[in-house]
């Protein structure tokens, strides 16, 4: 049975099989070699695994932001906040942080933000005199904070493996996705002092009056997502449905950018990425479901005990793992293949699972882009037109000051839940 | 054009039908929750069973739009360290992706046809909706056929093996 759920999954993996069929063939050769269980069950648990109304969230929220990162939401967005922060040094710096954190409340697609963010501003910032690699470091980076800042696809995911609440989880990415990006902030401000570039530009309230009416609509997905799931009008995939709706409205009817033949590719390409997705999830179900049956998870409980393992000592070890991993994995393929490993200890550690989460979340958003495999570096390499070396010089402050935040939030549990307590209790 | 370039531009063309009307069947559920949201707090009323079709719509989501990413060569995998590897061997493991993946998928979607097939049977319906439930669970085994299918036709028209990207 190790295997046919343990060294065959990771031959395929390291082989580059797709990661649907690294799973399914693990469970068709378990089943048939090593179980003795009517193979009904492979269908069973194929199907089960999607039939979930939580699920439907992940269609609509990619929908969502497919629909809202076509046309001129990005630049509405920097125009919006450049004209607040403007006259601060580095102010286009600061500006790329805070486009990114808007953009992931709308999106929760991080390849997504640092394409789109990225076309607008790494050409500004060259241009103004910000160095190359700073730039296109910064832009790879602020892009991960689109898988912690709600909603997030990832959340979702995580939440359907581990059996959580999505509300709870969103609330818990709120503080540590700003967090990350305040401290990158600080740094871009710093960066901008020590290095002589960036000068801010006066303050205009008639300029930023003028850049908040035209980014207005595009700011008002977030309130309608974030305002209706906690002001208790919305689920999460009814939030989900109703911000695709606003999108559709806003870019086709207010921006006047976005035709109907648009709107119905955006939605063949979701499909196409939600398919991507979602057939992981039914193979991760399938394995998942054989892990357990055959008391993997509760050995490998058993194990953490007998080495006496502390929770912060098991956080310590998640975290190397995660970062090793994250540089391999996308985050949705790595959460559904190590929830049913991990959750389990976790808990047994007396570790909430909402905290845990987060922790998880923010590992894998260092690996979106830790050189040299970071799949948002090869984003960036594709959109900016640059050379590789000069992306993996500019990204490692940036890898230090998540990694700094990422200890706070582990070792803090607060961070995470002190916000899930004041929205939901 | 030869029958190949014939063949593979006549399962491009099917394949990109498949994918718009999943599209319109996505924009379909988004507006029937819309729909339902709106209804609820207007006029106190909802469709009956529309979160059922959701759910079914998303089942052919994942699993015949998986159909129509397997064609396209769009599955997410961890190529990092086969692209570091280049040649014969990474051309062999993309053959013996092929042929695992034609009898992986084709074994699955053996049984999931009989349970299918056994749902068809029983003459199951959904809980609310009564729509006839062996219709979302022969998603699965059409999704798998599709695959193998896909991955036949790919290598016969010269796209490559499971590995290679579509054109």
């Amino acid at each position: 049975m190790s295997f046919a759920l343990g060294f065959l999954p990771v031959i395929l993996l390291l082989l580059g099989f797709p990661i649907f069929l690294v799973l399914l063939t693990s469970v068709t050769v378990a089943l048939v070699f090593f179980m003795n269980v009517p193979l009904a069950a492979l269908h069973q648990n194929l199907f089960g695994s999607i039939n979930a109304y939580a699920l439907l969230a992940i269609p609509y929220f990619i929908y969502a932001g497919e629909l809202m990162g076509r046309g001129s939401v990005a630049q509405r967005l920097v125009d919006f906040v450049q004209g607040g922060v403007g006259s601060v040094r580095g102010s286009l710096g600061v500006t790329t942080v805070g486009v990114a954190t808007i953009f992931g409340a709308i999106s929760g697609v991080s390849a997504a933000a640092v394409a789109t963010i990225g076309k607008v501003m790494y050409p500004t910032m060259t241009k103004a005199g910000y160095p190359a690699p700073f730039s296109a470091g910064l832009i790879t980076a602020v892009g991960a904070i689109d898988i912690i800042i709600p909603p997030s696809i990832p959340m979702i995911v995580y939440g359907a493996a581990a059996n959580e609440s999505v509300p709870r989880l969103y609330a818990a990415g709120i503080v540590p996705g700003l967090l990350i990006a305040a401290v990158i902030a600080g740094y871009v401000v710093l960066k901008a002092w020590s290095g002589g570039f960036g000068k801010g530009v006066p303050f205009e309230m008639s300029r930023f009056l003028l850049a908040t009416r035209r980014g207005a609509w595009a700011l008002g997905a977030p309130v309608i997502i974030l305002g209706g799931i906690y002001g208790g009008v919305f689920s999460p995939t009814e939030a989900a449905a109703v911000a695709c709706v606003y999108a559709a409205f806003v870019t086709r009817f207010v921006f006047k950018e976005l035709t109907i033949g648009d709107i119905v590719e955006c939605a063949a390409a979701t499909v196409r990425f939600t398919a991507q997705i979602l057939i992981i999830i039914a193979c991760a179900g399938v394995f998942s479901w054989l892990l357990t049956i055959n008391q993997v998870p509760a050995t490998l409980v058993e194990w953490i005990r007998y080495l006496d393992l502390s929770a912060w000592q098991f956080l310590f070890m998640v975290n190397i793992l995660l970062l090793i991993v994250g540089c391999f994995l996308d985050p949705l393929s790595a959460i559904l293949l190590l929830t049913p490993l991990l959750v389990p200890i976790a808990k047994s550690l007396q570790i909430d699972t909402v905290h845990f989460g987060i922790v998880f979340m923010v590992n894998l958003a260092i690996g979106l882009f830790h050189p040299p495999f970071g799949i948002n570096i090869f984003v960036a390499q594709s959109v900016l037109g640059i050379d590789l070396k000069v992306i993996y010089k500019g990204i490692i402050p940036f890898v230090g000051l998540y990694l700094l935040v990422l200890a706070l939030i582990t070792y803090v549990p607060d961070v995470s839940l002190a916000l899930v307590r004041v929205m939901l209790q | 054009m030869s029958l190949k370039q014939k063949v593979g531009r006549q399962v491009d063309l099917a394949v990109s039908g498949l994918e718009k009307i999943l599209a319109l069947a996505l924009i379909a559920g988004i507006c029937l929750n819309f729909i339902n949201v709106g209804g609820r707090y207007l006029a106190s009323v909802s469709i009956e069973g529309s979160d059922e079709v959701e759910i079914y719509i998303l089942i052919a989501i994942a699993f015949l739009g998986a159909a129509v990413v397997t064609w396209r060569g769009m599955h997410l995998r961890m190529d990092v360290l086969m692209e570091t590897i280049g040649g014969r061997f990474r051309a062999l493991v993309s053959w013996i992706e092929l042929a695992v993946t034609g009898v992986v998928a084709a074994f699955v979607a053996y049984y999931s046809f009989q349970y299918a097939s056994k749902v068809y049977r029983l003459g199951a319906v959904s809980d609310i909706a009564g729509i006839p439930t062996w219709i979302p669970h022969s998603a699965v085994p059409v999704s798998l056929g599709l695959m193998v299918l896909f991955l036949i036709i790919r290598v016969w028209v010269g796209r490559g093996a499971a590995g290679e990207k579509s054109e």
